[in-house]
């Protein structure tokens, strides 16, 4: 993405609290196919969800893993 | 009791302490009588009678409306604890008497009584200016703990509500005699905005402001080719991340290189309860005792969070105006693992006012016994906890360069 289209996305993300918006998402009627094996794997097994999407933190974090300033 | 839809159910939530009849309203799911109550779905057992008499039976029925039980007269709802559900319902707050002012806030404080086995909980509203000498209280512990009289103190302002509120009650610890350096950095909008509220507040608290421009900020990161803003470059390398995290350094990296001029170790930033406690949390599930609470040492340098034990509610509450401004000025955060921390925090602190100030003197002590030590990484050139696994230093040193990501 060239950096004027990355400016413009930057702007949007800004300006999105000006915005009315669904943000609860009811999921109701909705049906996932899904097996015990699987749910179990996300329950029990599942890895530690990091701070950061990229896990920044383990870079930027020793003033606050979770980008408190 | 019956409802009075002539054809659903009572409900009761059966505990050892006795049987409670819970009113369902409208044909709301299950789920969402049991949310409405404060009871969590994952402490019951759904049994229903039948209406033409026998057993209860156990169903699976989370999902299911009043009006899908036309075959039974009761649902009870075993508690599967023999503890009591209700000792700890926030909603059955007393409302304190206030003395007349405009209230800027207002908080639940929570009395745990180990001798009734009770909770006790108070809504208290609060003028700005009780806003102010609660975190000129908490302030003043932490500084006094930790900092000895007529020290130089770096400061990191945003001219949001949290710093605003730092540097007032910093100005108010008289008998510490401190040298506050308050610093601002610039380089991404929201960052640019609250300079001119830092520069106001620190002229009325008769403080000389720094502002690190935009690049000296890329400089300080080792950024020579300054053609492409911070947030554009990070971005584009770290699509769907967020802005934060590369902040917490920035912020960093600037109060040192500033304390180191001045030749004092202390530092400090505006970590209050809920961010102390997100990050505490998050260190946790990886597996890695708290970092230092409420104070940290990198290298030679001391990191100080004097908000720390000061819920974002009442710090708001202290400067209204700017804290409004503050937010006008923020971007969504989009990673997963920050939007799941902050939201168990606030769960928490919402459901039990008095239990996350209990956890954040837990992390504290632990932090004090086992001190997390920072390494200095010689290739970024600042300290980290622990090993940056290669590809994640590629992509950093790629943002730094601004070369974009090889096909």
């Amino acid at each position: 993405m060239n950096n004027a289209k990355l400016a413009s996305a930057i702007q949007s993300n800004f300006d999105l609290k000006t915005q009315t918006v669904n943000l609860t998402g009811f999921k109701s009627g909705q049906v996932e196919h899904l097996s015990l094996a699987q749910l179990e794997g996300m329950r029990s097994a599942r890895k530690p969800v990091s701070a950061s999407k990229f896990g920044l933190e383990t870079i930027c974090g020793a003033s606050c893993d979770t980008g408190a300033q | 009791m019956k409802n009075n839809m002539a054809e659903t159910p009572s409900v009761f939530i059966v505990t050892a302490h006795g049987r409670q009849p819970l009113e369902a309203v409208g044909n709301e799911r299950l789920f969402e009588l049991l949310d409405r109550h404060h009871v969590p779905w994952s402490a019951v057992s759904i049994y229903t009678v039948p209406r033409d008499g026998g057993a209860p039976q156990l169903r699976a029925s989370l999902d299911k409306r009043l009006s899908e039980f036309n075959d039974v007269s009761d649902i009870l709802l075993y508690f599967n604890r023999n503890v009591n559900p209700f000792i700890f319902n926030v909603a059955n707050f007393v409302t304190l008497k206030q003395a007349g002012e405009h209230a800027s806030t207002e908080y639940l404080y929570q009395r745990l009584d180990n001798e009734r086995s009770a909770s006790d909980i108070f809504l208290k509203k609060m003028t700005e200016e009780e806003c102010k000498d609660v975190i000129a209280q908490r302030v003043g512990d932490v500084i006094r703990d930790n900092l000895p009289p007529g020290s130089d103190l770096v400061v990191g302002v945003s001219g949001g509500g949290d710093s605003n509120a730092l540097l007032h009650a910093l100005s108010r610890l008289d008998d510490m005699k401190l040298r506050i350096h308050p610093v601002i950095i610039k380089g991404i909008p929201d960052w640019d905005k609250g300079v001119p509220r830092a520069e106001e507040l620190c002229r009325r608290y008769g403080l000389s402001l720094t502002i690190v421009e935009d690049a000296e900020v890329q400089q300080i990161l080792g950024i020579e080719n300054h053609s492409t803003s911070l947030i554009t470059r990070f971005e584009r390398e770290f699509a769907g991340d967020d802005f934060e995290f590369l902040g917490t350094l920035l912020v960093r990296l600037a109060l040192i290189r500033h304390a180191e001029a001045l030749g004092t170790p202390y530092i400090c930033t505006g970590l209050n309860l809920e961010d102390v406690l997100c990050e505490a949390l998050f260190r946790t599930t990886n597996g890695q005792g708290p970092a230092g609470i409420p104070v940290r040492s990198i290298g030679e340098y001391r990191l100080l969070f004097p908000l720390w034990l000061c819920p974002k509610r009442i710090i708001d509450g202290c400067f209204p105006k700017q804290s409004l401004d503050n937010y006008d000025a923020r971007y969504p955060c989009f990673s997963l693992g920050r939007n799941l921390y902050y939201s168990i925090v606030y769960e928490l602190q919402s459901r039990f006012p008095a239990f996350t100030e209990q956890l954040a003197h837990g992390y504290a002590e632990q932090s004090r016994k086992n001190p997390v030590v920072y390494q200095y990484d010689e290739q970024l050139g600042f300290h980290v906890e622990r090993f940056v696994p290669f590809p994640l230093r590629q992509k950093f040193e790629r943002m730094l360069r601004d070369v974009g990501t090889p096909a």
